[in-house]
């Protein structure tokens, strides 16, 4: 780690994992669009000290998280029944992960922060605490939180 | 159960059909007009507070009188400001600068909460949720619309102050709870108030919070605060 990151590469190994995250916090298509956007091209423009940062994807993420929260709509969980597959589906017949996306939507901000940080960006627990500003012990109990929520409110399909 | 839960969240990047990505170079473009943006702002205010300097010295004339030794330390805590076109630090992830180079100003923020530079009683504005501004006297208004998770504060410099009464400014803000009150302009919403002087400057702060916050309002609230960067040139 420390070696500076290629924007290029940040850009295509990241881009689809900053747009889950949006969408599972905004709940549109067209807000998660322009909120990835956004939040890359603030990447961009702070490139020359964060490409030394060790936790690149996780500041993209953690900018486009709190930017969504502007956009935030009440509309979240009937906007994600509209959310489209690909021509070839292979979830056909499956609802567990739309569902899992939409209770992740659900979640309290700092749970679902805490889940997107932790599973999209594979982020250790103290690099979210240092994103987040808060505690290592804060981060663990937010994700323990969110999975009893989840397990909760889920029928997960045996995949 | 919980290994198919983690492998099904780890999983929805690639079960979401996201839309095209935006030509990269397009992202870089915007990028760019952003960093000169900044990098011109702090250039103005390099060559904005050069052009004031004889000015604010004949406003203050007692302070040549204080010791050295306060103003030197006043002068310091105020000199982390970048001028000169200085290469701007990178703000914490998820921040964003804010640059007032009239008044010799920059401020961070969490980057989706507002900040407006706005006039006499209110001319810093922050706030964490997107609130109506431009009200005349107090923000009372925008009070009574604050969300009940939310912060409102503002900041704005008394004129003909030379008391040096005023606290130097502290290495991290807090709240002082014997200040809670409310105040002139802001109707029946309570305010903490700061006080405070750096740079040779005067300053006064209300920090108000909606009806249910966490205390992470409040700390990034402070932590704000605590950013505020002044030029002792302004």
């Amino acid at each position: 780690m420390g070696h500076p990151m290629d924007f290029d590469d940040l850009y295509r190994d990241s881009y689809q994992k900053v747009y889950a995250a949006a969408l599972a916090s905004v709940g549109e298509r067209d807000a998660a669009l322009d909120v990835t956007q956004e939040a890359f091209t603030r990447a961009f423009r702070h490139w020359p000290r964060l490409s030394k940062e060790l936790w690149v994807e996780g500041w993209v993420m953690t900018t486009a998280i709190n930017l969504c929260r502007r956009h935030r709509r009440s509309r979240v969980r009937e906007v994600l029944t509209t959310v489209p597959w690909g021509t070839d589906n292979p979830l056909s017949g499956h609802s567990g992960r739309m569902d899992v996306l939409r209770e992740v939507s659900e979640l309290p901000t700092r749970q679902r922060q805490a889940v997107l940080l932790y599973y999209l960006a594979d982020l250790p627990i103290a690099a979210i605490a240092d994103l987040m500003r808060i505690s290592e012990g804060a981060v663990k109990a937010h994700l323990a939180q969110a999975r009893t929520r989840l397990r909760q409110r889920l029928e997960v399909v045996d995949v | 159960m919980s290994e198919d839960l983690d492998t099904l969240i780890k999983s929805l990047p690639q079960t979401i059909q996201a839309p095209s990505a935006p030509s990269i170079d397009d992202i870089k473009k915007a990028g760019l007009r952003q960093r000169r943006k900044v990098h011109l702002l702090s250039g103005l205010a390099a060559i904005a507070t050069s052009l004031l300097v004889v000015s604010i010295i004949g406003q203050f004339p007692s302070q040549l009188g204080r010791s050295s030794t306060e103003l030197n330390t006043d002068s310091q805590e105020g000199a982390n400001m970048t001028t000169g076109g200085a290469p701007t630090p990178s703000p914490s992830p998820g921040w964003e600068f804010h640059v007032n180079e009239v008044k010799g100003l920059t401020i961070q923020t969490p980057s989706d909460w507002d900040v407006t530079w706005g006039y006499e009683n209110q001319y810093l504005i922050v706030s964490s949720h997107a609130t109506p501004n431009g009200e005349l006297c107090g923000p009372s208004g925008a009070l009574t619309q604050l969300p009940a998770d939310g912060v409102y504060f503002w900041m704005f410099e008394p004129k003909n102050i030379t008391d040096w009464s005023f606290p130097s400014r502290p290495s991290h803000f807090t709240l002082d709870p014997s200040t809670l009150g409310p105040y002139e302009g802001q109707g029946c919403v309570e305010s903490y108030r700061i006080t405070f002087r750096d740079s040779g400057r005067f300053f006064v702060a209300y920090m108000s919070f909606g009806s249910n916050f966490d205390k992470s309002t409040v700390s990034n609230a402070l932590a704000a605060l605590d950013t505020l960067a002044i030029d002792p040139n302004s």
